[in-house]
């Protein structure tokens, strides 16, 4: 990509220019724009609704009898609450969760990109 | 009958924890003869409350002032006991930091994705031949080498960072946070969240005059029974935030400067948090029903 840039800027830039100048570089790219000043300050409302109620309900199991588990308040992908793993794990999951309700097209990548990382996890590396 | 009032005077005066409950209400009836400048009628007898569940023997409860937020100047309404294990154990900060990582990455579900070059749109044929043609050899037009091409190792799928300390040390992160929060003075137990009006500024005004900070957190004990000014007063202020008792938390404690309980919030903390000092290790998931815990 870079190069097929430079080669735009040069005809652009090298057209008018007389011959005898052409060796000379004329300090920076005027293409490859960089910023000379600050930009405005981002302004972060530290006490949303949302930042002020973080974490409240995490002790929902220690302070409530149980009844509930805070894994249960992560809202998420149904394949992913309450649960980690890596990215053979989470493919093999989610097929199995959720495979029979996906696209063709992604159930198919998803296929693929199962039996690669079987292939990569336990033919290749150190560790298999 | 001066020195009587001498004497109510200096016991208002000394600085809490060297007298004991004991002392307190006997003298209590002392400052009940003070002419008191008061517009209802007379001076209320003060809210005491000792420790219900046992103390350890080398240990005495820790104690703190009753306040309501009726008047502004109703500070010291009364005195209670609070248990040493839970408002006065170790300051451990490290597992309140360990307990505040938790809160802030068990929940979290990274959803940042990347296209292999399997998945990228084309790239099944190889776009010139092996050899003869001058150019460098490839195979696909969508290897992570070209342009437009898929990303080696980027991030793949929704990724969740899920996991659970275990629950004594949750358990102790509240202690902790508690113990804490008492012992740099944030820590403020309230008779009840009762308030005269449902104005956000008089709380804002309150909070001003008792020198709390610039946020606070109310904890009452059930959600269905709140107050309603105490409602209507919080949801109109940000950095006023009301929660029950089953919503307290090491991050908002630690996000609040400053943290009001209510007393019956207190013992159902105390009651809920000393538990785990002396249970036995789950068989099976506290949510079965045992037959000795409710």
């Amino acid at each position: 990509m870079a190069g097929s840039l430079s080669w735009v800027a040069g005809r652009c830039l090298w057209g008018q220019v007389p011959l005898a100048c052409r060796s000379f570089f004329l300090g920076f790219p005027r293409l490859f724009h960089v910023r000379v000043t600050l930009p405005p300050p981002k302004v972060v409302d530290r006490w949303n609704e949302k930042r002020a109620m973080f974490g409240v309900y995490d002790n929902i199991g220690i302070l409530g009898n149980f009844e509930k588990h805070p894994k249960e308040l992560i809202k998420g992908p149904v394949w992913l609450r309450g649960w980690k793993g890596n990215e053979l794990q989470r493919c093999i999951r989610k097929k199995r969760m959720v495979g029979n309700r996906m696209f063709i097209d992604d159930l198919h990548n998803l296929n693929k990109r199962i039996s690669f990382l079987y292939k990569r996890f336990n033919r290749h590396g150190k560790h298999r | 009958m001066l020195q009587l009032v001498r004497a109510g005077a200096r016991a208002w005066l000394r600085p809490r924890g060297c007298r004991g409950l004991n002392a307190l209400a006997e003298e209590a009836v002392q400052p009940a003869e003070k002419p008191e400048p008061l517009a209802n009628a007379g001076p209320q007898a003060p809210v005491l409350r000792r420790c219900e569940l046992p103390v350890p023997l080398h240990r005495r409860p820790v104690q703190a002032w009753v306040e309501s937020l009726r008047g502004y100047e109703q500070e010291r309404v009364g005195l209670t006991e609070l248990h040493p294990d839970v408002f006065s154990t170790a300051p451990r900060l490290d597992i309140l930091h360990q307990v505040a990582i938790w809160q802030k990455n068990f929940k979290r579900i990274s959803y940042a994705k990347t296209k292999t070059r399997a998945e990228v749109r084309g790239g099944g044929r190889k776009p010139w031949q092996q050899k003869g043609s001058g150019r460098a050899r490839h195979g696909s037009i969508r290897s992570p080498i070209w342009r437009g091409g898929g990303v080696a190792h980027g991030p793949r799928g929704p990724t969740s960072y899920y996991y659970m300390l275990p629950m004594k040390v949750r358990v102790q992160g509240l202690k902790v946070a508690l113990t804490v929060k008492l012992a740099q003075d944030d820590l403020h137990v309230v008779d009840s969240l009762e308030l005269p009006t449902a104005d956000p500024q008089y709380l804002m005004e309150l909070a001003r005059y008792r020198h709390w900070g610039d946020s606070v957190l109310f904890v009452d004990l059930e959600h269905d029974d709140m107050p309603q000014n105490v409602v209507a007063a919080t949801s109109g202020l940000k950095t006023f935030n009301l929660v029950p008792a089953v919503g307290l938390n090491v991050h908002s404690m630690l996000k609040h400067q400053t943290l009001v309980l209510t007393l019956p919030t207190v013992a159902f903390l105390e009651e809920k948090l000393l538990w785990h000092d002396s249970r036995y290790t789950p068989l099976y998931p506290f949510r079965l029903p045992y037959r000795d815990f409710p």
